[in-house]
């Protein structure tokens, strides 16, 4: 057991450098640096252009800067925003929050409502409500997030005015009560989202293990439909929907781009597409580390709670 | 004559379109058994489906169901377990993954009225203790992956009992196990039925487990009842075709005879060989070995048919996989004549393999899903045919005609194929290529008694017409009586015995055989204890002493690894008690 944690881990620091590297090396192969649209004007003297970048190091081959960031990282200094003026660990500290109150409401209510849906049509497959619930999910599936969260925010922000439609700005702004209201309609969409993936692929492991011969021999051991269904059918079905959840996890923490841009939700998503846009490379770096953190905890925490519910898997 | 104590009456089930079960009547008094056999298609298992009103969705039963002169239905309470238990065909899927066995079983004792949780655990323990599985307190800790096959059944068994119903639906109980513990768990059925007055609806296609332990015995085709009475009286004189076929069947065939001695070399010779699978302990790097096979010195010799025999767990599939080479040996040698097996590689390597085909037991699985009949027999000519691809048209269909696969078949995918004609496609494949050596591995496990039937026939036909060496795997010593020459007993990764089929079968010299015999349905013995030990931790010296019953055993058997000797000119067994007069310099 010991051992294959260690190598678990050394494998998930093995990946983190990798996409790290690659993300260092991706973002300055764009075209333009962080004062490419100031320094680069023809009013900009030479010289000066010439010496604001040797200040910030942007004159070094790329290997020294990676060995430099590398350093600095290993201090716990993520480095400046050149765009938003500030330390990364300022800019990030102040977005995670938000994104791990937003992520982390829509996946449990996507996650359950996704569960509950699968199963619901599992249980009555082939009939009316299984037919209208997978078009229904096909459907919203197939439309790119960002129709869902301008139609959802065009319906109930602006026309039905139930819910504020952005510009959330944190409890010392409105407080709890401003958060919560500003939080229902990315929730809802992001939630929606989730719930549809979920539901699809939670059907179908569920009407795979319908035929297994232990539920018939649980029905047959006089056991009621409804313990059979919590204690045999759904754990037996739970696991390619785990897995699935842990593929979305680190996309709810990064990916969800479109839904905070279209909510103004001040979250990871908007900090990652403002610093794309202004080569902003000490916060794209930042943000690869953090969200490969993420994906390779996620897996790691499925993994485990995969192990915890399937005895044969704890053997090997 | 009282009134019947369990009694179906016009019993039918339809689909939309069909009736697939024509009306029924029948009746158990308690304590009696009553069996449905016949081919597969017949609708017993649906018969006893509907009774458990357990029809999958789209069918519908007519008909009632009666216990002691009540009606039986949904609608009539909670029955299930309660008085009517069940019991389906696969050990391996009847009980969930997930749960603990004690569990399993409590979760029905509670579901049966039982309020108080550790007392529904423990009427869980003491249902496995009743139907005597070892150490129950243990087995209720574990997972249904934990125990062999025979201790899962007699788990579920265990649960289909532990409410003590008047009736048991076992269908087709024991077609999964081996033939020991086959004959431990009909006994522990029978016990049941002396104790308890358990009555007992039995849905069999074999024929000599329904002559063992039913009374009574409906025969059924196509849906419909061609006869019925008492078991002897039905198998003594069966009066329709299909009950004359299914005992024609089961008639006993006369061991073959032993092949003409060959003088020549081996075909296949192993020495010592031997494979450990490597079982990671813990943090560091200690491994513990599973012993898988151990030190099997065997020859074959071209034309001979040898049987592998031996409960599962004993090495003889990891055997099998070796010969090819498709898994590397820890140890020993393999030689083909003068070759050297072991150091093959390359196109000599994928010769040998050609030369030396595996039929795997799950036909079903072996076939790609995704291309036909045709497609997966030609692969292997693709791939070792030196021939033009324009002759290959030609061996496909010799091939296809030789296992009696109609030719309409060929462009199917498995799916839409019975479960004998997948294997006849996997057998096809294996002789396209004209390979010297067939292994086989329990060939028949997944074809019912007509469709193994058939391929066992054309095995023999093949095997005499080409002068193939086969090895088979099997567990059935039906197949082993018709098919083989030679026989080697495996037990816990050794070889135990080995030698002429006629003789071996006629006087066993290991009590391992001898055990195995004695638990042939309808045998006179006494059915083997226990079950084979962990290949993880065999036990000291004799591997076989923990279940041995031979009166003269002593401590050599506990203390020291008996040796595979000559009994007899072309007999060999291990066995301290067995070798006449060892000679001094070995004891």
């Amino acid at each position: 057991m010991g051992r294959a944690a260690v190598v678990r881990l050394l494998h998930a620091l093995g990946v983190i450098a990798v996409v790290v590297t690659l993300t260092f090396a991706l973002a300055r192969l764009l075209p333009g640096d962080p004062f490419a649209s100031i320094a680069d004007h023809p009013s900009v003297d030479a010289a000066w252009r010439a010496r604001l970048r040797t200040t910030y190091g942007f004159d070094e081959p790329l290997l020294a800067q990676f060995v430099r960031w590398c350093g600095a990282v290993l201090r716990g200094d993520l480095g400046y925003s050149f765009s938003a003026q500030r330390p990364v660990r300022e800019l990030l500290a102040h977005a995670l929050p938000w994104t791990l109150l937003l992520s982390s409401v829509a996946l449990t209510v996507g996650g359950v409502l996704g569960i509950a849906l699968g199963s619901g049509q599992a249980v009555r497959r082939g009939g009316w409500a299984d037919r209208l619930t997978g078009s229904t999910t096909l459907v919203l599936a197939s439309i790119p997030d960002v129709v869902v969260a301008t139609a959802v925010l065009v319906l109930f922000g602006q026309r039905l005015r139930w819910f504020p439609i952005g510009g959330a700005t944190g409890l010392d702004g409105g407080g709890a009560g401003d958060v919560a209201r500003h939080l229902v309609l990315p929730a809802a969409t992001l939630a929606l989202l989730v719930a549809v993936t979920l539901a699809r692929f939670h059907r179908a492991a569920m009407v795979r293990g319908a035929d297994a011969d232990y539920l018939l021999a649980a029905r047959a051991s006089g056991l009621s439909r409804w313990r059979i269904f919590w204690r045999h059918a759904l754990p037996n079905a739970i696991a390619p929907t785990l897995t699935v959840i842990g593929v979305l996890l680190p996309i709810l923490l990064t990916g969800t781009i479109f839904v905070e841009k279209v909510f103004a939700w001040p979250g990871m998503g908007s900090v990652l597409a403002n610093a794309v846009l202004a080569r902003d490379y000490h916060v794209v770096t930042a943000v690869a580390l953090l969200s490969t953190t993420a994906v390779v905890v996620a897996s790691a925490a499925i993994d485990a709670l995969l192990a915890w519910l399937d005895p044969r898997t704890r053997a090997r | 004559m009282t009134t019947p104590f369990f009694e179906v009456r016009a019993l039918s089930v339809s689909a939309t379109s069909a009736t697939l079960v024509a009306p029924v009547d029948f009746a158990i008094a308690p304590g009696r058994s009553l069996a449905l056999v016949g081919p597969s298609g017949a609708g017993k298992s649906t018969i006893a489906r509907a009774i458990l009103d357990l029809l999958p969705r789209g069918l519908t039963r007519r008909g009632s169901v009666w216990l002691d002169g009540v009606a039986i239905h949904d609608g009539s309470g909670p029955w299930r377990a309660r008085r009517i238990g069940a019991l389906f065909q696969d050990p391996t899927t009847a009980l969930d993954p997930l749960m603990r066995i004690g569990a399993q079983i409590a979760e029905v004792v509670r579901a049966g009225g039982e309020r108080d949780h550790r007392r529904a655990a423990r009427i869980a323990i003491d249902a496995l203790a009743e139907l005597g599985i070892d150490a129950p307190d243990a087995r209720a800790r574990q997972y249904p992956h934990e125990l062999s096959g025979g201790q899962r059944q007699r788990a579920a068994l265990a649960r289909a009992l532990v409410l003590r119903p008047a009736l048991l639906i076992a269908d087709e109980p024991t077609s999964a196990l081996d033939v020991t513990t086959q004959a431990q768990f009909l006994a522990a059925l029978d016990r049941r039925r002396g104790t308890d007055g358990l009555a007992v609806l039995l849905v069999s296609h074999d024929l000599a487990v329904v002559a063992a332990h039913a009374e009574e015995v409906l025969v059924l085709a196509q849906g419909a009842v061609v006869e019925r009475g008492r078991t002897t009286d039905v198998l003594r004189s069966p009066q329709h075709a299909i009950t004359r076929a299914l005992c024609a069947l089961h008639a006993p065939s006369a061991p073959r005879a032993p092949h003409h001695p060959s003088d020549g070399a081996p075909i296949i010779a192993t020495q010592r060989l031997t494979k450990h699978f490597p079982v990671a302990a813990g943090w560091r790097t200690t491994h513990t070995a599973l012993h898988a096979v151990d030190d099997v010195t065997l020859s074959v010799h071209p034309g001979e048919v040898l049987a592998i025999v031996g409960e599962s767990g004993c090495g003889k599939s990891t055997f099998a996989r070796l010969l090819p080479r498709l898994l590397e040996p820890t140890a020993g040698a393999i030689h083909s004549g003068a070759r050297d097996v072991r150091a093959l590689n390359g196109p000599a390597l994928r010769r040998w393999r050609a030369s030396t085909q595996l039929l795997l037991q799950e036909s079903a699985a072996s076939l790609d899903p995704m291309r036909t009949l045709d497609d997966a027999i030609r692969e292997g000519l693709r791939l070792h045919a030196a021939d033009a691809p324009h002759t290959h048209d030609a061996r496909v269909r010799a091939a296809a005609d030789a296992v009696g696969l109609g030719r309409a078949l060929l462009d199917r995918p498995p799916a839409q194929c019975s479960m004998g004609e997948r294997q006849r496609a996997a057998l096809a494949r294996a002789l396209v290529v004209d390979p010297d050596v067939l292994i086989l591995d329990e060939p028949t496990a997944s074809l019912d008694a007509v469709a193994a039937d058939h391929l066992l026939a054309q095995l023999a036909a093949i095997q005499c017409a080409r002068t193939l060496t086969l090895i088979v795997i099997t567990h059935d010593l039906g197949i082993v009586r018709r098919l083989a020459t030679q026989i080697a007993v495996m037990y816990l990764g050794r070889v135990v015995e080995h030698g002429p089929a006629a003789e071996v079968l006629a006087t066993p010299a290991h009590p391992y055989t001898r055990a195995l015999l004695d638990a042939v349905p309808g045998a006179a013995g006494v059915p083997i204890a226990g079950d084979v030990p962990s290949p993880l931790a065999p036990p000291s010296g004799c591997v076989f002493h923990p279940r041995c019953t031979r009166p003269d055993r002593n401590d050599d058997c506990t203390r020291r690894i008996p040796p595979l000797l000559d009994i007899a000119p072309a007999r060999r067994a291990a066995c301290w008690r067995a070798a006449p007069a060892l000679p001094e310099t070995l004891a």
